[in-house]
């Protein structure tokens, strides 16, 4: 969850594998629209010695680049078509500086303005990235490579991993300089970072318990808070901060806020690999042809993960959303809708009498909710117009940030469901609980949008997996999830290092 | 809680998977860069290598008795039907 591991061939290949996509209108600068798009799922920080990296061409010396590598494209519908309009491409390289070490870094790694990172550190990515305009008619596509040093693996540098405190001392001074800001009000990002999903895996799929209400489950338990599975595992995220005007269909800015007709974007991110790959063993390297095959697919969070069946889940992944409409059936009759009232025995009896096809969820997952069905602050809603169906993380650009502090007050990690309408569904932003609010759609709370005769049961305002954000996981700019945890203060219950163990 | 019950909910959750089930993706099609069901998704900016000598170029006999073989170079893709070859290729094996 809410993507990680989620398709039996994809959980085999954690390079691409997409584990969460961010879309929201940034805090700080709202002008702007940030999208992370995060792989390489649970990452122990301590993962040494072969640390975490993007699937890329390696490269040794001077010899050409050589192996396998991964397409990440993020993918941006500003038209309601299904269609990208606008596609965001990464390419990353893997340079070795000295292939007779087995270590990452030979010495504490260093930035420096002038040289970059320095010389000590071994195993390094470099990326570069183009946008492609696609027009959705005729299929033209326009592309544009972003950033200078086209040639020698891209103008971008990843950051190190954060090893720990004597490879990556002082690590902020390390990931810092890893943000770019392009003239074109771009900003961009690449490599690791706290992992800022947050879900109790270890309750949920074990036959979908849900630890608060443990005690009414089918084979019951006692109730207990919620365990973040993921508190102190990292990821690599791929994070665009992007001027507004440069997503809308017109390319100008909105006039009207969240009734501006141009104001609704989907998004969605895929990993590609190409069809053949051949692994010598005696290099270790795989060499690649044919096409690039899309491998991983992701939107919403939590479709293909407990919307799709089993053995649909990786040809959900190969496909664009605009061919949706096979997996209609899955969203209108969700087979955790008939789950609910069998695991939590007499909860939900309004639910399982229910046999209409579920509109709301269509909505959410797949056109996007109308302005109207929410009410006026919602303007246009995060309807696409409903001419495909198309499952997208859908974001209306026009409505404004919301925070905690007081500044932009309303800001609720139930977004939609807590009356925050600049949380999910409308985009995804890091703290939202997209476990809670994807669980409390599934038992009913949505449908009286689409179905007034429907009345919830009184089980769904209980309804939470009990996990909280963990602050350690985000922070307040760009790329607004935190440096990632580090390994030798992994797992953080590390005793002090005694120089004199008593053996 | 009875085994009924049990029993009654694993059935119900495996007849659902079955039921909702999709068919796989079809045929190979000739496309070239980045493939999906359509090809509405864009292709890679990485401009074709040029094929040097050594470069893998790789063979699938999708269908020996038809002829029909798949050829990966770079990033495309070639489906070529040649049933003397298919079968040449196929001897080679044996």
């Amino acid at each position: 969850m809410s993507s990680h591991r989620e398709a039996p061939a994809i959980s085999k290949d954690p390079a691409a594998d997409s584990t969460d996509l961010y879309a929201f209108v940034s805090p700080d600068r709202p002008e702007t629209v940030t999208i992370i798009a995060n792989y390489v799922p649970l990452q122990s920080p301590d993962g040494g010695p072969n640390f975490f990296e993007f699937g890329a061409k390696t490269v040794v010396g001077n010899a050409p680049p050589v192996g396998d590598d991964v397409l990440y494209q993020i993918h941006i519908d500003n038209t309601g078509t299904g269609i990208p309009s606008i596609t965001y491409q990464f390419e990353f390289t893997t340079t070795i500086l000295d292939p007779n070490t087995f270590l990452y870094a030979t010495g504490p790694i260093t930035y420096s303005p002038s040289t970059g990172y320095s010389s000590t550190w071994n195993r390094r990515q470099t990326y570069r990235i183009t946008r492609i305009d696609i027009d959705p008619v005729t299929g033209h596509t326009t592309s544009t490579p972003i950033g200078p040093f086209w040639e020698r693996g891209g103008a971008f540098a990843c950051p190190p991993c954060n090893v720990g405190i004597r490879t990556t001392p002082n690590y902020a001074s390390l990931s810092a300089p890893a943000v770019y800001h392009l003239p074109d009000g771009l900003t961009v990002f690449a490599g690791q970072r706290a992992d800022g999903f947050f879900v109790d895996l270890g309750s949920i799929f074990d036959l979908g318990d849900l630890r608060p209400l443990s005690g009414d489950q089918l084979i019951p338990g006692s109730n207990a808070p919620g365990i973040n599975s993921l508190a102190g595992v990292n990821v690599h995220s791929i994070a665009l901060q992007i001027p507004i005007s440069s997503l809308t269909s017109d390319g100008a800015p909105l006039t009207q806020g969240s009734s501006d007709p141009h104001a609704v974007i989907g998004v969605y991110t895929t990993a590609h690999r190409q069809t053949v790959r051949i692994f010598n063993p005696t290099t270790g390297a795989t060499t690649a042809a044919g096409p690039y095959d899309q491998v991983s697919r992701l939107g919403s969070p939590l479709v293909n993960e407990v919307v799709v069946p089993m053995a649909s889940k990786d040809y959900w992944n190969s496909q664009q959303p605009r061919n949706d409409s096979q997996f209609a059936a899955a969203v209108e009759h969700p087979e955790l809708q008939n789950l609910l009232p069998v695991l939590y025995p007499g909860a939900f009896p309004h639910l399982a009498a229910y046999t209409k096809p579920r509109a709301d969820l269509v909505a959410i997952f797949a056109t996007g909710i109308p302005g109207s069905v929410i009410g006026a602050p919602f303007g246009v809603g995060t309807y696409q117009g409903g001419k495909v169906i198309a499952e997208m993380l859908r974001l209306n650009m026009g409505v404004p940030p919301t925070s905690s502090n007081g500044t932009q007050p309303g800001k609720s990690n139930l977004g939609l469901l807590g009356n925050d309408l600049a949380g999910y569904p409308n985009g995804r932003r890091p703290t939202d609980d997209v476990v809670t609010i994807a669980l409390k759609a599934v038992a009913g709370a949505t449908i009286p949008l689409v179905d007034p005769s429907f009345t919830p049961d009184a089980a769904v305002a209980a309804v939470t997996q009990g996990v909280t954000a963990s602050p350690r996981a985000y922070q307040a700019t760009f790329p607004y999830l935190a440096d990632p945890h580090g390994g030798f203060s992994n797992p953080p219950t590390t005793p002090a290092y005694n120089p004199n163990p008593e053996l | 809680m009875s085994n009924i019950s049990r029993r009654h909910f694993l059935r119900n959750a495996s007849i659902g998977a079955a039921a909702t089930g999709v068919a796989a993706a079809g045929g190979l099609s000739l496309l070239t860069g980045v493939s999906g069901a359509d090809a509405v998704t864009p292709p890679p900016t990485t401009p074709p290598e040029p094929l040097l000598e050594g470069s893998g170029v790789v063979a699938h006999v999708v269908d020996a008795k038809a002829g029909t073989i798949s050829i990966f170079v770079g990033t495309k893709q070639i489906d070529y039907t040649n049933q003397a070859l298919a079968q040449e290729l196929v001897k080679a094996t044996q």
